[in-house]
């Protein structure tokens, strides 16, 4: 019998993983990236079978190759998160990370949950000023609507602010520490928590200078640059969540998944398949 | 080569760069029973690879003969047991070289795969891959040795020290305990629930009811015995089975004072956050409740919940561990005196 998916460690980014799909015309890749206190496989292994399970449903699974991004959330700051997390999109997209290179990416996915979603944001805005930045550079002498068109082009051009934004629960508008409870879902969960450093806390909380300068730089930009597709999207939540705060960017209308907490609205099942449709192009 | 083995070669290529060469190098200075486990551990989840076409028996062979899992080995004999069974995979060769035990390595013969249905085998599959990538992150990991090292395989004295943290110099440091205590938690809870998903989906295959699958916690006694997938309608079962012979070993759950140290450490955590509102009493429950089938499930003797009081009063911190280890400390500071063997080095100088 065949193998649907084989791993493949991906050096250089702790481990992180692939699993590739064994698929003809493959031209997506789904870069899936963990939350506060998660791991690549105990977040997102539902998403492993049940992808190719339903696949006569959910076709985009078959030419989709998976990548799960493992990085530190308990002790490194977001923003440098977003550095690093911005090397392994670049070493996924142009398959550096492999000797022989086969295949040609179409689109790019990136479905973040919790701390991830903020990391994946983190990276979009990053992206964005950088861009913007180098495009200036490059035209001192423009006017303001050559410029503002000259920077449009280069926006319209990166495969990372062309990507599609899949996130589940997100982080961005805080996390409530001040009540441990929503932790005790499990025990690693709550452990991983009180484990973790204040400094990744403090950040994550709703009044924190690093959540509120996102928030406030992707809203501008989304109101300059319209066409940029990750700079606006429509989060997931579960209505059961006691962990992050449900709400998200101006305009941004907010999904909700019934009876859901905030670790189970990332996990597909056979009864619970919106996880599986949410996470497509 | 056609695509079944392209993917038995790129399963061995994970194998070796996720799980073999990670464990195989925290071997090295030999002081880590844990690691020493991990190792011999490796050889086990090759066999069960092998067992359900995971990996190719010829190919995997020659790339885990080595020395230093032999060298581990030896070294567990003397830890655990002389006469270990779940040891007997690796011996001596003639020359003293290391070599694979033939016995364990076998593939289902064409008996078993004439009656075990293709979805089944490749349900094992991907079950198999699920815990390999389980093992590489949570229990492959630094601080996930250093803290079962810490619970599972040292004196009640040195414990106490290492998990409150009294004195500098050990191996390790308070924060890695709490992080590899919530990488193992993890580790349970996803090998856990994965035997679920794999058990809940044979039975909706088989046209039964999901409701009449539960998970096997058939006490794992020692010597560990290892099923021999004789019946081709319970091979998920035995699978299973396997799986939790396989993990078991380096907790160390059999010995009831590492059971204790769980349910004290478990409380001190949630005690660390205590609200006292119905709903964290709730949760506290549930999460007793979960620590007590996890542990039997990764080891534990069942009998240990007819205790249910006592790791009870532990957990809900009625005996106050950081008294006692205060008082103690206090009269060993009127009298100091070495503790041979106990510590690297013995106890930091005053």
């Amino acid at each position: 019998m065949t193998q649907k998916r084989t791993p493949q460690f991906i050096p250089g980014f702790g481990k992180s993983y692939a699993l590739l799909s064994q698929g003809h015309g493959v031209n997506a890749a789904v870069i899936f990236v963990h939350g506060f206190g998660g791991k690549p496989t105990s977040t997102w292994r539902d998403f492993h079978n049940l992808g190719d399970e339903y696949s006569a449903e959910y076709t985009w699974w078959v030419t989709s190759d998976m990548f799960f991004y493992s990085y530190d959330s308990l002790h490194t700051p977001i923003r440098r998160n977003a550095e690093l997390f911005g090397s392994f999109v670049d070493s996924v997209w142009h398959e550096k990370w492999r000797e022989h290179s086969s295949r040609k990416y179409r689109d790019l996915i990136l479905a973040g949950h919790s701390e991830g979603a903020v990391i994946i944001r983190r990276l979009i805005l990053d992206r964005y000023d950088d861009l913007k930045a180098k495009t200036q550079t490059a035209n001192p002498t423009a006017e303001a609507a050559a410029l503002k068109t000259a920077v449009a082009e280069a926006l319209a051009s990166d495969f990372v602010l062309a990507s599609y934004l899949r996130l589940f629960a997100p982080a961005c508008r805080g996390t409530n520490f001040s009540s441990w409870v929503g932790f005790l879902t499990s025990l690693s969960h709550f452990v991983s928590a009180v484990t973790s450093t204040s400094r990744v806390r403090n950040e994550l909380l709703p009044d924190s200078p690093v959540l509120a300068s996102l928030k406030t730089g992707t809203e501008k930009a989304h109101a300059k640059f319209g066409d940029v597709r990750s700079l606006y999207t429509q989060p997931l939540f579960g209505d059961r969540d006691q962990i992050v705060i449900s709400d998200s960017y101006d305009g941004e209308r907010l999904l909700w998944d019934e009876g859901c907490d905030h670790f189970s609205v990332c996990k597909p099942s056979y009864s619970h398949k919106r996880p599986l449709e949410f996470v497509c192009k | 080569m056609n695509s079944m083995e392209n993917s038995t070669v790129d399963n061995l290529k994970f194998f070796i760069e996720a799980i073999v060469n990670p464990a195989v190098d925290k071997t090295i200075g030999g002081d880590s029973a844990v690691a020493d486990l991990t190792a011999v551990e490796v050889l086990h989840w090759a066999r069960l690879g092998v067992r359900i076409g995971y990996f190719n028996k010829k190919s995997i062979e020659p790339i885990l003969s080595l020395n230093s899992i032999l060298q581990s080995s030896r070294r567990c004999r003397k830890r655990v047991s002389a006469d270990e069974p779940w040891l007997d995979i690796i011996l001596p060769g003639q020359r003293g070289q290391a070599i694979l035990n033939e016995k364990w390595f076998t593939v289902l013969d064409a008996r078993q795969q004439e009656f075990i249905k293709p979805w089944k085998l490749e349900l094992l599959q991907r079950t198999f891959q699920t815990l390999l990538l389980l093992t590489s992150e949570n229990i492959i990991d630094d601080n996930s040795r250093y803290f079962l090292d810490s619970i599972g395989w040292t004196s009640k004295t040195e414990w106490e020290v290492r998990f409150s943290g009294t004195f500098r110099g050990m191996q390790g440091s308070v924060q890695q305990i709490g992080c590899g205590f919530a990488n193992v938690l993890d580790y349970w809870e996803e090998v856990r629930s994965a035997s679920i998903s794999a058990g809940y989906e044979t039975e909706i295959r088989s046209g039964g009811n999901v409701t009449s699958w539960n998970l096997d916690f058939e006490h794992i006694k020692g010597p560990i015995n290892f099923p021999n997938y004789q019946s081709p309608a319970f091979v998920v079962t035995d699978f299973l089975k396997d799986v939790r012979a396989i993990v078991s070993r380096q907790f160390n759950l059999m010995d009831p004072n590492v059971i204790e140290r769980y349910f004290v450490l478990a409380g001190q955590f949630i005690n660390s956050q205590k609200e006292d509102t119905p709903e964290w009493r709730d949760a506290r429950l549930r999460i007793f409740e979960d620590i007590t089938e996890l542990l039997e499930y990764f080891g534990a003797d069942p009998l240990f919940r007819m205790q249910r009081a006592h790791f009870w009063n532990l957990f809900i911190g009625s005996i106050d561990l950081v008294d006692l280890i205060n008082t103690k400390l206090g009269k060993a500071r009127e009298e100091p005196k070495e503790l041979p063997g106990e510590f690297p080095g013995g106890l930091p100088k005053r």
